[in-house]
């Protein structure tokens, strides 16, 4: 008996050997190429691009609503900026990267302005809204007899400023603040607070409001009085939704300002703490990312790059795990039909042949409709209507092996059936397994695309056919083309096509070294 | 005579296919957990009048035992009694037969000539094997059989019917029938092709990758025969050799594998004519998953399968007509 070690050099060897005879085909090469390619991105992806590909969302802590979305709508690709010389679109700004304010450097960005007489500001350490992190803190305090401020009202402005690098206005933004309201002395007013959000461009004096709410004692004090957060998350769409354009006209600097009023009429609220934590503003810009996203789902457009990077993995899945299960089944049924012959060999044919008379397509929908639209049911089914072709190559292939000599020769010597399936017939149809494994797989990707498209696919798993059937779902392609929406259409179209190329190059040339029937023409 | 007893052979083989597909239709609309036709009818109660529904009931024979529904179900998918839809509130068959021919046409159109051009680019590419217009044919063929159906439909709509303003798409006749129907069968003809330009190029462009690689192969084969070497030592012209002496050889497993393929020609109709909304059999069945429309999904089912089964018959007969190996055997 030969020693492992030389048995795996031999196999070293012959696999040398067989490379040496396979990358004579340029074809094959291309194809393996491909296939490496894909399976780097496949495997790399949370790398390559760490968005969420189905939902992506901007990362933080936001528990005044939703977490914000990617975009607002339609984004073309970044590089339209550059390549194309677009530099007016707009990209998406966060206004500020720590919006928790875990630390005071955070704090120190923010300007304030108030009135000493009543009010102060300061860092708070310990009192933030998540994970006891920093957050702002105002004291308003009016000494027993002090006259209260002018109009019964206090207001502190926290002012942030920064560059709008963009010629075009952003397509809308998105807000967000915290508020917690700590009273040592009960609270009169039914609106003892109100938030301002406004905008200066430069350094105008008049600074355009965006938007005022009045907060009621409700959603800051709690029923005990004890004291509780508040927060809030909103978009200025919808009424307010001409805003953008009117305040960000041009590219210049900016100083977004919050402020906060506190309401004292006489003898009311003269000991109060406010604290105000994770202010965030986003303006969503018109270009994102390497690709685009899509307008689709309205709820969290995607983020197109993402979406075509992991949608390697999936397709990768699909496709090789409906061709290994399918050739294994085919396999097995050949092997069968071909050596034990009789009633087995007739009952599996005749089901095989009423298999392959069933339309593809057809079959698949139904059969989808029925179990559901999960992607391992898709997967099975798939299995399940592609086996026949190769147990058909298989048995004839077992049927010409059975009457060779040596396979007599090794019956003679006393060989069990299984025997001589496994160590005579086996190693001599195990070309064909490869060939099957690599043509196998194409169909499979492109039958998942298919049915992802017509509506039955998975929306829970971000495949290539899933993009494209969110391009269909917004009627563009019929009514405007895809011209302007090539990022969204053109390259799930082409990794689909692509991949499965590679796939059929390399079993293409697969063929024409290991089919025994094409290798004795040459 | 041995054909005759082929045929019957063939005919009785037929239709027990057929009947194996509707009993598999059964299976899956009745037996498959949830039984969707069952639920599909429950769910329409007071939706429509009560003599409708219970006429629907009927038809599946819902409230009889399995048996009977089971033979009452290949009885009615023998006798092309579909069911009633009610999304679109008419018998599935009228659907069926209004949409079928505009399917077929389609099919039609496309796959003759995707066989013309595709036999022809194959048997070229055979002749000069190892060309580089052989490489280029070869690896154009892989190409488009590796493309998305619907995807190249998308580009040729945009390019086609948008940028350029050349067809119209939507529907089966062109929109100036409705006001002034054609005047002539001539016209007739030109009015229905001219709507099928798009739709049959996006579904040729699908098939004939497969019958370049199809006819390369089976040619390769013959091409090396000694009935060529002797046809050639013999002095004829090539062109008679080739179109002759080796495809007239090697047409066997092309017939064979035009009823083989069928199911694939069915798959690309049905996602073409849904990129174009043509109406035909794709376009009722994308309304039907669209809607859950159960009575349309299995009657599109059993009539697809009835196709094929069809054209594998069909090709049964050429094949024993041609093979004189099955004619005298």
């Amino acid at each position: 008996m030969p020693s492992r070690k030389e048995q795996f050099s031999f196999t070293i060897q012959r696999f040398k050997g067989f490379w040496n005879q396979y990358k004579q085909s340029k074809r094959g090469v291309l194809g393996v190429g491909i296939i490496i390619f894909f399976a780097f991105v496949a495997i790399f992806a949370p790398l390559i691009s760490p968005l969420d590909p189905l939902n992506p969302k901007w990362p933080g802590y936001y528990p005044g609503g939703e977490q914000p979305k990617l975009a607002e709508k339609l984004c073309v690709p970044i590089w339209y900026k550059s390549v194309l010389g677009m530099h007016q679109l707009a990209e998406s700004i966060l206004l500020t990267e720590n919006h928790e304010l875990a630390s005071r450097t955070v704090f120190e960005q923010w300007v304030s302005i108030y009135n000493p007489t009543y009010t102060s500001v300061q860092y708070n350490e310990t009192r933030g809204q998540h994970n006891n992190d920093g957050c702002i803190e105002i004291l308003y305090k009016r000494e027993e007899g002090q006259a209260a401020p002018q109009d019964s009202k206090a207001s502190i402005t926290f002012a942030k400023s920064f560059e709008y690098p963009y010629e075009n206005n952003p397509q809308s933004f998105w807000w967000h603040y915290s508020l917690s309201v700590e009273n040592k002395t009960p609270i009169i007013p039914d609106f003892p607070i109100e938030v301002s959000l406004q905008f200066r461009r430069g350094n105008e004096p008049d600074a355009i409001l965006v938007k005022t709410i009045s907060l009621p004692k409700s959603v800051l004090i709690g029923e005990a009085n004890q004291t509780k957060w508040y927060s809030k998350a909103g978009t200025t769409l919808g009424e307010l939704s001409i805003i953008e354009e009117t305040i960000f006209t041009k590219a210049g600097n900016y100083t977004y300002e919050f402020v906060v009023t506190i309401f004292d009429p006489e003898g009311s609220n003269s000991d109060l703490r406010v604290y105000v934590d994770n202010l965030q503003i986003i303006l969503y810009g018109e270009a994102f990312g390497l690709l685009g996203t899509s307008s689709f789902p309205e709820a969290s457009p995607r983020d197109l790059f993402t979406m075509l990077v992991h949608g390697t993995r999936i397709s990768f899945m699909i496709g090789i795990l409906t061709a290994v299960f399918s050739v294994l089944i085919g396999l097995v049924v050949g092997l069968v039909s071909g050596y034990v012959g009789g009633l087995v060999d007739e009952g599996l044919m005749r089901f095989a042949d009423f298999l392959l008379v069933l339309p593809g397509l057809p079959l698949l929908i139904v059969l989808v409709t029925v179990l559901g639209k999960s992607i391992w049911n898709i997967i099975g089914v798939l299995i399940f209507m592609g086996w026949m072709g190769f147990s058909r190559t298989v048995r004839s292939m077992t049927l010409s092996l059975r009457e060779r000599p040596f396979i007599e020769s090794a019956k003679a010597a006393g060989a069990s059936k299984n025997y001589i399936i496994f160590r005579h017939i086996v190693p001599n149809v195990f070309a064909l397994v490869y060939i099957s494994l690599a043509t196998s797989v194409p169909g499979a990707i492109i039958a998942e695309a298919s049915l992802a498209w017509l509506g039955l696919g998975d929306i829970n798993i971000p495949s290539w056919g899933i993009m494209l059937f969110d391009f269909s779902k917004t009627q563009t392609a019929v009514v405007k083309g895809i011209g302007e929406y090539w990022f969204w259409v053109i390259p799930p179209g082409l990794a689909i096509a692509l991949m499965a190329m590679a796939f059929i190059l390399m079993g293409f040339s697969l063929d024409e070294i290991l089919n025994p029937r094409l290798r004795k023409r040459r | 005579m041995a054909l005759k007893s082929y045929i019957a052979k063939r005919l009785v083989y037929m239709v027990l296919l057929i009947f194996l597909v509707a009993s598999v239709n059964f299976l899956l609309f009745n037996l498959m957990p949830g039984s969707p036709l069952d639920k599909y009818v429950r769910d329409l109660r007071g939706k429509m009048t009560e003599e409708r529904f219970e006429e629907l009931k009927a038809i599946y024979g819902l409230d009889k035992p399995l048996h009977e529904r089971y033979i009452l179900y290949v009885t009615n998918m023998f006798t092309w009694n579909f069911g009633y839809s009610y999304e679109s509130r008419d018998y599935v068959q009228n659907d069926i037969i209004m949409v079928l021919p505009n399917t077929l046409l389609l099919m039609g159109v496309a796959e003759i000539g995707a066989m013309i051009i595709g036999i022809l680019l194959g048997v070229i590419a055979a002749y000069k094997r190892g060309s580089s217009l052989d490489t280029f044919l070869v690896t154009a063929s892989l190409g488009t059989y590796s493309v998305p159906v619907f995807w190249i439909g998308w580009l040729m709509l945009s390019f086609f019917t948008i940028y350029l303003g050349l067809f119209e798409v939507g529907r089966v006749e062109p929109q100036i029938w409705a006001i002034r129907p054609p005047s002539s069968i001539l016209e007739f003809i030109a009015g229905r092709l001219y709507m099928i330009v798009l739709p049959a190029t996006t579904l040729f462009i699908f098939l004939f990758g497969g019958w370049v690689l199809l006819t390369r192969a089976t040619v390769l084969e013959t091409i090396t025969e000694d009935y060529v070497t002797t046809a050639r030592a013999k002095g004829l012209p090539e062109r008679t050799i080739l179109f002759k002496h080796v495809l007239k050889n090697a047409s066997l497993p092309l017939i064979t594998s035009v009823a083989l393929t069928f199911g694939f020609l069915i798959s690309g109709a049905i996602i073409t004519e849904t990129v174009f909304s043509y109406g035909g059999m794709g376009l009722l069945l994308w309304n039907a998953i669209q809607r859950n429309d159960i009575p349309v999904m299995q009657a599109f089912f059993f009539v697809m399968a009835l196709l094929v089964i069809i054209a594998n018959f069909l090709a049964d007969i050429l094949y024993g007509v041609i093979d004189p190996r099955i004619k005298y055997g």
